[in-house]
């Protein structure tokens, strides 16, 4: 219940952060970074799968009614919980997670590089199906590459400041 | 069926990420006016091609009917010219030529066929539709008939850049004043009654007029759409209510629409002219 109310929380700032102040800061044509994703990067490894991808459907249709987008952030949102829970299974190792105490994959637990690979791939994939289906065309193809690129680095900064401030 | 439950429990989680990606990305083609428009026009474009090669084959199919329809056309029109009777041909005399192209110069070019082939068309639903594979840049405009080699088709009503949509006969909209030529009469319309594609009624003709089986119908030169003297059809029975005053008259179509391919496009070059002239505000005392 706890670990439930957390994750509301921290869904209801973050939810705020990106859709009033983030999403209203021009940062170029490239760059769109959405840190909300920390989110579901936090989220506990022994969550309950199916409930993940039905919070994450739910939280990106806000998202996409703050920022009309309508069903965007949804649909890259359930794209990327599948694919954490595929990784999880795959990488995460529960059980040395459980060993230090702690549930969810971070810097502190499974160091710098093994968060690098695991928050990258899982933002990246985000992004990828995000401007996929914001861009809709393959003529395209090249500039929807580099803005998921270009994107994908912005978020993951922001989600370690927001990280940092979180732990403090 | 057990089987299918035990599938369906094995890949539930896939399953649910699947409706919901599938959701989302309905609600982006439902409201985002982009992905909208490029998945429309996506999809029409894909249905459209699709629909061109299933015409490709069938007219392949019907190549020996459309074959024998092109004869009858050409004998019809060979009889039209008199060329055979040219007792100009044995002379070799020039000036025939050139009397010709003189009283050519004064001709008004008042039709203008456009060839199309039909890429698809309904005939089993109370409207029914056909597409052509000919559009604006081909000329085409909304409202000019379709004919083809046994008789009349429909009018155009959408056009695109590459395709148009015309509304076929076998449809409620459309209505069309004949000519009995036998009689030489100009009366009543025609309407489908959306029983049968193959007939026709014929409306509001007076019972004082002498109808009977086999009399052909064809266009009036009434119309500003049609050409006159197109074959509608063939009064295919006629009877008489004791109380109205009209007959209940039921023409075959000329037109088979069920192997219909190849249609020809009419344009009346002078149509804007003769609306205008039907304009009622020149009734009007000055």
């Amino acid at each position: 219940m706890i670990e439930f109310l957390r994750i509301f929380v921290i869904a209801f700032v973050l939810g705020f952060l990106q859709s009033f102040i983030i999403t209203e800061i021009d940062m170029g044509v490239w760059l769109r970074p959405m840190p909300y994703l920390l989110l579901f990067i936090i989220t506990p490894v022994n969550f309950n799968r199916y409930g993940l991808l039905v919070i994450a459907f739910i939280f990106g249709m806000f998202i996409d009614l703050t920022s009309g987008t309508f069903g965007t952030h949804a649909a890259s949102c359930v794209a990327m919980v599948y694919a954490k829970n595929f990784i999880d299974m795959r990488y995460a190792d529960f059980d040395s997670l459980k060993l230090q105490g702690e549930t969810y994959v971070g810097t502190e637990t499974k160091g710098l590089l093994f968060y690098f690979y695991y928050a990258g791939a899982l933002i990246f994939i985000h992004h990828f199906v995000f401007f996929m289906l914001d861009y809709f065309e393959f003529v395209s193809f090249f500039r929807m590459i580099f803005s998921t690129i270009v994107s994908t680095i912005g978020t993951f900064l922001l989600i370690l400041l927001f990280k940092s401030i979180i732990k403090r | 069926m057990f089987i299918i439950l035990q599938w369906l429990k094995r890949n539930s989680y896939p399953l649910l990420a699947l409706l919901l990606f599938a959701f989302s990305v309905n609600q982006i083609l439902r409201f985002q006016i982009y992905q909208h428009s490029y998945y429309y026009n996506s999809s029409v474009s894909f249905f459209r091609t699709i629909d061109t090669w299933r015409s490709n084959v069938l007219s392949y199919l019907n190549l020996k009917v459309d074959n024998e329809n092109l004869k009858n056309e050409n004998l019809f029109l060979r009889s039209q010219l008199g060329i055979n009777k040219s007792p100009l041909q044995t002379f070799r005399d020039t000036s025939y030529y050139d009397s010709i192209s003189k009283v050519l110069n004064h001709y008004k070019v008042v039709y203008t066929y456009i060839p199309a082939s039909v890429i698809k068309n309904t005939y089993n639903s109370r409207n029914n539709y056909f597409i052509i594979d000919q559009g604006s840049k081909q000329g085409i405009e909304d409202g000019m008939a379709v004919i083809c080699p046994q008789g009349i088709v429909g009018v155009i009503i959408n056009t695109s850049e590459n395709y148009a949509r015309g509304m076929s006969v076998l449809n409620s909209k459309f209505e069309i004043t004949p000519y009995l030529p036998s009689i030489e009469l100009r009366q009543g319309v025609i309407g489908w009654s959306g029983m049968d594609y193959n007939y026709v009624d014929l409306r509001e003709v007076n019972r004082t007029e002498q109808i009977k089986k086999g009399m052909t119908v064809v266009t009036s030169n009434y119309s500003s759409i049609f050409p006159p003297n197109i074959p509608i059809g063939k009064v295919h029975s006629v009877s008489l209510k004791n109380k109205s005053n009209f007959h209940q008259i039921t023409l075959k179509l000329a037109t088979d629409f069920n192997r219909l391919n190849s249609v020809y496009c009419v344009k009346n070059n002078y149509h804007i002219e003769i609306d205008s002239l039907s304009n009622p505000i020149l009734d009007l005392p000055k």
